[in-house]
């Protein structure tokens, strides 16, 4: 029997509403951009050139320019290391949390408070802690032995140091939420599959090897996915702590990208770079979701 | 099998989004009521900091005054890297045009942008030569563009070497008026260093931002190096400015007089140190630095003074000039009403209470030989002192961009990462490139 007209439209009244803010926030801006990335747009500057077609120029500029690909370095370091760090501590986070133990449920409520913090505010208690003479980790670090004078020795004025306190500081923040998600996926495996494997003989290692990790595959694959892409669209944490600095060492894409925009009001150049920003994340995501959904098939 | 949707639940969604739409709107309407009431509203830009209110306390005056033309302000973070979205926050309306902004606040270093885009009125025929006359010097000439003036400036800053007067009292050491010459301050430094051993020498904010080029440029003026020669070509690399930046590089790095945080931590950091807590013998900031130290959390309240920056052999120091200005959007749809309002923050009564208030320093010249000032700020004498070798950042129109692809170079170079020479030639080469064009050959 037909469906009634009304039947028809009643689904679309409940995604209207978003699908109209996505369109006109979202896909309106994103086509808008990539258009202006085919002309030259210099807003702060009145040139006769301004709006002018000009095909890929402001493609060939972005990519002559050093400092861009200095960015993509520091933004694939950034990333990358954050997510393995992410891993590492949101794993171990809900594997304590999926524990039977006193004191279970303030634990487990106490996982969000670093994610529930802004990013704002975190990156200036982060940076307040890198800081010398007052900071808590320089004196970690000198009663480590790694560091002489805990009133001068600065790691933000160190590339490296710099780099690694940033990626600390994105750990820290984000690795909550992944592990609730890791939780969620610990706490849908059935003990029965435990007991089986301890009835064979499995130990501890053994049962977390072969049973709990190919088991939370699907979990990791979403955890690291949501993790990528905050670590890989990140300004606020290094542009609190860092500036970029120390000179351009810890400059990621996201930080150049809106100093392209708003320092330098480039908006054809600018528009060139997000179209590429767009284009590198998604090829990245596809290129992940297809190796771990391989090596899923494959376990 | 799909559940059968009835016309009543049809009918609940239809209503559903009519009374979501009905809410929003009311919401709107109910936030546009409490705005000020009257025929015309001014709104401006403001910084967020205003010291002992005194800005608050003009706007209420002004708006009690003028029932019909009510004055509301945005306020915005002017510090560190805070700037540069205040600057794009007021580029983004003058650009549109938009009516919503009538009163820009704005910094010496926007003059050419402005002027040049035309998003900001020329006011030479209500801001005559005669009236110019009593305002710093550097600041109309930031503000006058290709013959015209595009803003009324309001406060001024000047780059100064702060220091702790009864330390040096103590010790017998007089900050000469000409200025000490780099090397023989940093041993000076370091010897009273020795003495106080638990004060910092300087501290100075080198952290990677504008405030880092504003030290630079007191660095490099001091040294007779500039940006460009007299044809106009760069010489931002030359001899004499590799040997401006070795100069600011030793302090950091090999005389190690600065405060520890002097590369990451902000221009406020360094300020609490000298003011809140005490703890540096020497200070370079702007001139606010007076009002705070009068403030309940200053540990210094008559202990400070300001003197001249130092300079390398056989040139005079220099010092950076900041300052805020007033200038009027395009967009405004009352412009006439607006420059009232600018007429009212710059006159000679209202600079003059702000100054006696404990506000920002003023940009008139008169208030120096006011004595009603000299009693409450007794200070403004060595400003306008320090004026006299004033240096500007280069009038460029796209100065924010010069501004971002110098920062890094500088930066790295302070910290240690790259050599002065290595540095200011990548600068050189990045900013031909931009401006397209050459560099010197001398």
């Amino acid at each position: 029997m037909a469906k009634a007209r009304y039947e028809r439209v009643y689904p679309y009244l409940y995604f209207f509403p978003a699908l109209f803010f996505a369109a006109i926030f979202v896909l309106f801006p994103a086509l808008q951009t990539v258009y202006a990335s085919f002309f030259y747009l210099r807003v702060n500057v009145p040139s006769p050139q301004n709006y002018m077609f000009v095909g890929f120029e402001n493609y060939r500029i972005l990519f002559s320019d050093q400092r861009f690909y200095n960015s993509i370095m520091n933004s694939l370091i950034y990333t990358l290391s954050s997510v393995f760090g992410i891993f590492l501590l949101s794993l171990i986070t809900a594997l304590v949390a999926n524990e039977s133990f006193r004191g279970r449920t303030i634990y487990r409520a106490c996982i969000l408070i670093p994610w529930a913090v802004a990013n704002v505010v975190a990156s200036q208690q982060w940076k307040y802690l890198y800081q010398p003479g007052f900071g808590l980790v320089n004196w970690l670090l000198y009663w480590l032995g790694l560091v002489s004078d805990p009133n001068t020795y600065n790691l933000l004025t160190h590339p490296t140091a710099a780099m690694l306190g940033l990626i600390i500081t994105n750990v820290w923040k984000s690795a909550p939420f992944v592990a609730l998600i890791l939780l969620g996926g610990l706490q849908s495996i059935p003990d029965d599959f435990y007991e089986a494997a301890k009835v064979d003989g499995a130990g501890p290692w053994r049962r977390f090897r072969s049973l709990t990790l190919p088991l939370l595959v699907p979990y990791i694959n979403i955890g690291l996915l949501f993790a990528g892409l905050v670590a890989g669209t990140v300004i606020d944490i290094v542009y609190v702590i860092t500036q970029g600095g120390p000179g351009n060492a810890t400059e990621v894409m996201p930080l150049y990208l809106y100093r392209v925009y708003f320092w330098s009001w480039d908006f054809g150049v600018a528009g060139a770079f997000s179209t590429f920003m767009v284009v590198f994340s998604i090829l990245t995501m596809i290129l992940l979701i297809r190796s771990l959904v391989k090596y899923l098939l494959k376990a | 099998m799909a559940e059968k949707v009835s016309r009543r639940k049809y009918l609940w969604a239809v209503g559903g989004v009519v009374v979501v739409a009905v809410v929003a709107g009311a919401g709107y309407y109910a936030y546009e009521a409490t705005k000020p009431k009257g025929p015309i509203t001014i709104h401006q830009t403001i910084h967020a900091v205003d010291p002992n209110e005194q800005f608050g306390k003009m706007t209420e005056k002004w708006n009690a005054a003028h029932p019909n033309v009510q004055l509301v302000q945005y306020k915005g973070s002017t510090t560190g890297g805070a700037v540069a979205d205040y600057h794009r926050a007021q580029v983004e309306m003058a650009q549109a045009k938009s009516p919503e902004l009538d009163i820009f606040n704005l910094d010496v270093i926007w003059g050419a942008e402005f002027g040049e885009n035309g998003w900001a009125i020329q006011l030479d025929d209500k801001f005559p030569e005669s009236e110019r006359a009593d305002f710093i010097p550097p600041m109309i000439d930031a503000w006058t563009w290709k013959g015209h003036i595009y803003a009324v400036p309001w406060m001024t800053d000047i780059g100064g070497l702060w220091y702790r007067k009864d330390i040096l009292d103590d010790e017998g050491i007089k900050v000469p008026a000409e200025g000490w010459e780099w090397v023989e301050f940093f041993g000076i430094v370091q010897d009273l260093k020795k003495k106080y051993p638990d004060m910092d020498g300087l501290a100075i904010d080198n952290a990677r931002s504008e405030q880092l080029l504003c030290n630079w440029q007191e660095f490099l003026a001091s040294n007779g190096a500039d940006f460009f020669d007299e044809n106009g070509l760069i010489r931002i690399n030359d001899s004499v400015a590799v040997e401006a930046l070795q100069t600011m590089v030793d302090m950091v790095q090999k005389y190690k007089i600065c405060h520890a945080a002097t590369l990451t931590g902000d221009l406020d950091i360094a300020r609490a140190l000298f003011v809140d807590q005490g703890k540096s013998l020497f200070h370079r900031n702007w001139n606010y630095v007076w009002g705070t130290s009068l403030s309940a959390t200053s540990k210094v309240k008559g202990k400070i003074w300001v003197g001249t920056l130092p300079h390398h052999p056989g040139h005079n120091s220099a010092h950076c000039n900041g300052g805020w200005s007033w200038s009027i959007s395009p967009g405004s749809k009352n412009p006439e009403e607006t420059w009232e309002v600018v007429k009212f923050l710059t006159s000679k009564e209202t600079m003059k209470a702000m100054m006696i208030g404990g506000g920002f320093t003023q940009a008139r010249l008169s208030l120096v030989n006011d004595p009603d000032v000299a009693k409450v700020v007794p200070i403004f004498p060595a400003y306008v002192d320090l004026y006299k070798t004033g240096t500007i950042r280069p009038k460029i129109v796209q100065y924010m961009a010069v501004s971002d692809i110098e920062q890094p170079y500088i930066h790295a170079a302070v910290s240690g990462t790259k050599s002065p020479k290595d540095a200011l030639d990548g600068f050189a080469a990045d900013l031909s490139k931009f401006l397209g064009v050459g560099i010197s050959k001398a």
